[in-house]
């Protein structure tokens, strides 16, 4: 007997290998996260894909729109259904239309656009917004070391 | 034929009044309930608070739950503490559409919700980390051609994971040496600047 698989791991599984055709990468060009490459950990639920999974920079990334503990906040990763702050719209969030695909896309932009009126990590708004010249220092210094040089 | 079509005008004419009969008399209704609710907040306003407090409409767990639903920033106690002036789930709810909150019971004063500090924030783990070193990827290591088949799919588990953990190798080094490169020509531009 074949070993059972459940919704959601077949699901990974085809999105798995559609990624590996055709995948996303890197820090987007013209942005301080240029040349970067940037280690995340994707924890998927297990009604997957009915919820979304968590997106976790490791280590942890200087980005208005991540916690200082590397968790992303997009609005594609939050649950399906109407915010309760009335802020983003109910397609913008989570459905099962979704993919990991659409997920790493939505991070390239978010690299590339913060949007700081919904940030998550304050003191990066703060700098980000204040003192960009500094901000963009910081995490050009972060990927230099990152890669080792 | 002509008793038939009688009957229907008949049936559409009694229809049409009594309908207009219905809607009229839910208007006068409201209107006056609408009255009495007026009259009572006044006279509530005017009472000593103490009376107020045996003047309190029963509040069920259902009226507080249909609320919070609609208005889950309020709390528990701010919502029965209306429910119990109103008595009714409709006029709590238009009060918080039309103000956007409710006042809070006696002795308890609202939380401040903006300083509120994310547990998410608190451990700051924003610290670059080699990634050479963590991948175990020699620097000089040469970068394998794109094409090295690595983009079928492996039958097992194994070669799969090789040809991953081979792909983060070719990735970082990929931006390691375009970063080099880049560092260079900033380096050479300021030098030719100076």
């Amino acid at each position: 007997m074949p070993p059972r698989t459940s919704t959601a791991q077949r699901r990974l599984l085809k999105e798995y290998q559609q990624l590996k055709r055709d995948s996303p990468e890197e820090g987007p060009k013209d942005t301080p996260y240029e040349n970067g490459v940037f280690p995340a950990r994707l924890t998927f639920p297990n009604d997957y894909p009915l919820s979304p999974p968590k997106l976790v920079f490791e280590p942890a990334i200087l980005h208005p729109n991540i916690y200082a503990n590397g968790e992303v906040c997009i609005s594609i990763l939050h649950p399906p259904g109407d915010d309760p702050h009335q802020y983003e719209r109910a397609e913008e969030r989570w459905s099962p239309v979704q993919n990991v695909e659409k997920i790493l896309l939505s991070v390239m932009s978010m690299l590339s656009e913060p949007n700081v009126e919904s940030g998550a990590n304050i003191d990066a708004c703060k700098l980000w917004r204040d003192n960009r010249k500094g901000f963009e220092a910081q995490v050009r210094s972060d990927v230099r070391k990152s890669l080792g040089l | 034929m002509e008793n038939s079509t009688l009957l229907f005008i008949a049936t559409l004419v009694v229809a049409f009044i009594f309908l207009r009969w219905f809607i009229n008399s839910e208007d006068e209704d409201l209107t006056v309930a609408g009255s009495n609710l007026q009259s009572a907040q006044r006279t509530e306003e005017t009472r000593p608070a103490q009376q107020r407090e045996q003047n309190r409409r029963p509040v069920t767990t259902d009226m507080i739950e249909v609320v919070q639903s609609l208005a889950p920033h309020l709390t528990v106690s701010q919502i029965r503490y209306d429910l119990q002036r109103t008595g009714s789930v409709q006029e709590t709810v238009d009060r918080i559409l039309s103000e956007g909150t409710l006042p809070f019971p006696a002795g308890e004063t609202p939380r401040p919700a903006i300083a509120e500090v994310d547990e998410r924030n608190t451990v700051s783990k924003i610290k670059p980390e080699n990634l050479l070193k963590r991948y175990g990827i020699d620097e000089n290591q040469e970068i394998m051609p794109e094409s090295s088949g690595s983009n079928t799919w492996a039958n097992s588990a194994d070669a799969r994971s090789k040809t991953l953990q081979e792909k983060k190798a070719e990735m970082i080094l990929r931006a390691r040496k375009r970063l080099q490169s880049q560092l260079r020509n900033e380096a050479d531009l300021s030098g030719l600047n100076r």
